[in-house]
């Protein structure tokens, strides 16, 4: 008995100390927290080789489902509980993190280990610098607070063999589009047209409307200096050609209900024969030969018009971390040109310098490389004039579901744009703006 | 003890010995709730903390009861409950009835028919999504395009044939439990008073398993009501919020737009809800089940 006691009670203290010390011994750790999937299994890809470069720091990935890491991310940051170092984050999420000072500035980091940040294209940039307008709202005034990690722009996907076979011109402008979806629709009985008009957080309505709406005239929903302006005549003609596309059947009901990957399967299911999408994932997915019926059949370009809307992530290290100069080193190594072509090449991730872009290596297995770091030059983002508004979500909310309402029969256009206008005044205004 | 133990010693030991029951209950259970029940008393954000906290009083309540979207939120919800707890009595009873029969291979079916309630409800939701969604589902290919998720109608209700496939194997097994443990002695007295059949099930049987019933209502009510992942998958409240839920609004609430105090004060008017529902149906089977 008294043997079997002192077992339990030595094993107990060793356990103990293995776990207080052991890691200690081991170096310091890193918690990086990523969306599961793509993201993350390209960042845990680099970890072997940041590790044999940097022996003394381990790196742990936490993957997070994409539905909870928003939730997740945001809650820990905001407790201060300091179980991650690193997180990845876009637009949204650091409008409300700089300000509410959750991100460590890299300002000086940034200078001390030399990183050129001309390299980054300048909408990948653009959600940690909040387009150059972090200074004016983070608590120390200082002004980048993540790397580009993973690029986002949409581009137009678009069946080539199916306008060679009808001898099809690639269109200038959205009209052209609209005639070559009706010669597509007629001939082949497919859709012209795929996008996502669900109208919850989830949604790609925005990114879809904007594409189209910038090319059309049409406007971002508030001015810079925040005044609502939806309702102008751009964005009416916008408005009406989603909502003409649906009553012609050139896109399917189903756009409701359709989300991200959803519009990748209509395609690459030989369904539908164009849709905007965020460029390397769309490529990944339609020329998988083991998935994609139209695998060597698809074209990419810029879409009609040349206005698209970007996307992003960046990474960050998080203000309370124990070691910031360690885990920038890590948000430095993931993004650095050797690493940030290898995955894009090898994952999908969205290249964000354009010396990855313009490298040999790239252009040969992305052929729309060219286009790609033009589009991603010039792309915009609808937070573009009030970057640092910490409220977009609840005003994409405005935004969305009233345009869907408009897309899907229950209110007449013009009428779903005053709508969004007075909504977006007053969701301002109750915010004190 | 009595040895050890002064007259007000002993007076006290009860509660020393409660004490730590209620410290831990007040710190996991209490604490939150008077501190969510405070908040929502409060315009803030813990996503913009930079944003202030403002005193609103009942603004939160108020502004909630006058939300069209979550007030067709409630009403979703209520019709998915009722609906699915109507179903799933139904057939859970009749499920719990027949394998109560000797009936032949009764494990097997009872092992097969429970399968469903072990898969989480994201499971459940992607699999039912794939199956429904328009154009590239199993159900729009089968029914030559027609798209259930697409229309306000349908998609309530394939939320609710998901919902009801995944929960029903619970309902007969509880009810397939009372079965079980039904006293013979007032079955045995129907029988020799000759009722039989229905008549026995309606008038013998239901009364005694009204307390069994109560217990499956109430759980599977507090059960949808709170059911996030399913519909949050299956239809994110779409389409054009006809499937939004208390649930999903609330979490939206919460943690997409990070309204903390509005969310706050959404929480407490569906406990306020389920409250309300659960007296009913103490009221109704005329039983504490929670007394028993």
């Amino acid at each position: 008995m008294k043997k079997t006691s002192l077992l339990v009670v030595l094993l107990v203290v060793g356990t103990f100390f293995l776990g207080t010390f052991g890691v200690q011994a081991a170096g310091i750790v890193l918690n990086v927290a990523m969306e599961a999937g793509r993201m993350a299994d390209a960042a845990q890809s680099v970890v072997p080789a940041f590790q044999e470069k940097y022996p003394h720091i381990q790196v742990q990935i936490v993957p997070i489902p994409y539905t909870q890491y928003t939730q997740r991310v945001t809650t820990e940051l905001a407790s201060g509980g300091g179980a991650y170092d690193v997180v990845e984050s876009y637009f949204l999420m650091n409008a409300q993190y700089i300000p509410s000072g959750f991100l460590y500035p890299l300002d000086d980091l940034v200078t001390k280990y030399d990183v050129d940040m001309d390299d980054f294209v300048t909408s990948a940039i653009a959600p940690g610098t909040l387009a150059d307008s972090a200074a004016e709202v983070s608590p120390d005034g200082q002004s980048i607070f993540g790397l580009p990690y993973n690029s986002d722009i949409l581009m137009m996907c678009y069946r080539a063999d199916l306008y060679e076979k009808y001898d099809l011109e690639y269109p200038a402008d959205w009209d052209h589009l609209y005639e070559n979806m009706g010669v597509l629709k007629e001939r082949e009985g497919i859709y012209g047209y795929v996008f996502s008009g669900a109208s919850h957080p989830a949604t790609h309505l925005l990114q879809d409307f904007f594409t189209v709406a910038l090319n059309t005239g049409g406007n971002l929903p508030l001015s810079t200096d925040l005044e609502p302006q939806m309702n102008t005549e751009g964005n009416l003609r916008a408005l009406e050609l989603f909502i003409q596309m649906v009553d012609d059947g050139f896109a399917s009901e189903g756009t409701q209900e359709y989300l991200y990957a959803e519009k990748n399967t209509m395609v690459s299911q030989g369904l539908a024969a164009h849709m905007s999408q965020f460029m390397l994932s769309a490529y990944f997915a339609l020329e998988d030969e083991n998935a994609s019926d139209v695998a060597g059949k698809v074209g990419y370009a810029a879409v009609p018009g040349g206005n698209a809307i970007c996307g992003g992530w960046t990474v960050s290290v998080v203000a309370n971390s124990k070691h910031p100069e360690e885990a920038f080193l890590f948000i430095e190594f993931l993004t650095n040109t050797e690493n940030n072509a290898r995955l894009a090449i090898d994952f999908g991730n969205g290249p964000v310098r354009r010396s990855t872009i313009l490298s040999p290596e790239f252009q040969e297995v992305f052929p729309f490389a060219e286009e790609l770091v033009v589009a991603l030059d010039a792309g915009q983002s609808q937070y573009f004039n009030a970057p640092t508004l910490p409220i977009w979500d609840r005003l994409d909310q405005v935004v969305y579901s009233n345009l869907a309402n408009a897309m899907y029969g229950n209110v007449v256009p013009q009428e779903a744009l005053e709508t969004i206008d007075q909504e977006l005044a007053r969701t301002l205004r109750q915010s004190g703006y | 003890m009595r040895d050890f133990l002064s007259r007000s010693q002993r007076k006290l030991a009860p509660y020393g010995f409660v004490l730590p029951a209620l410290l831990i209950l007040c710190s996991v259970l209490l604490f939150p709730l008077g501190y969510s029940l405070y908040m929502s008393l409060f315009r803030f954000s813990i996503a913009r903390p930079f944003l202030g906290q403002t005193f609103v009083g009942l603004d939160n309540y108020i502004m909630a009861l006058q939300d069209g979207p979550f007030l067709r939120a409630i009403r979703n919800t209520l019709v998915i409950t009722f609906s699915s707890l109507t179903i799933e009595l139904i057939i859970g009873t009749g499920i719990a009835v027949m394998l109560n029969s000797k009936v032949k291979l009764e494990s097997f079916y009872r092992t097969v028919l429970f399968f469903p309630v072990i898969m989480s409800y994201v499971v459940v939701a992607v699999l039912w999504r794939i199956m429904m969604v328009a154009e590239i589902g199993l159900v729009p290919f089968l029914t030559s395009g027609f798209a259930p998720l697409s229309n306000k109608a349908t998609a309530v209700l394939v939320v609710i044939l998901a919902n009801v496939w995944r929960n029903i194997p619970f309902v007969f097994t509880v009810v397939l439990a009372g079965f079980k443990s039904l006293p013979i002695e007032p079955l045995e007295a129907a029988v020799i008073d000759g009722a039989e059949g229905l008549k026995k099930f309606f008038n013998v049987i239901l009364p005694i398993m009204k307390p069994i019933f109560a217990v499956v209502l109430i759980m599977r009510t507090m059960d949808v009501f709170m059911m996030f992942d399913l519909v949050y998958i299956l239809t994110s409240g779409g389409p054009q919020g006809a499937t939004s839920t208390v649930s999903t609004f609330a979490v939206e609430t919460a943690f997409q737009y990070f309204d903390t105090g509005y969310a706050s004060a959404l929480s407490f008017i569906i406990f306020g809800i389920i409250l309300l529902i659960t007296v009913f149906y103490n009221k109704v089977f005329k039983t504490n089940v929670f007394a028993k």
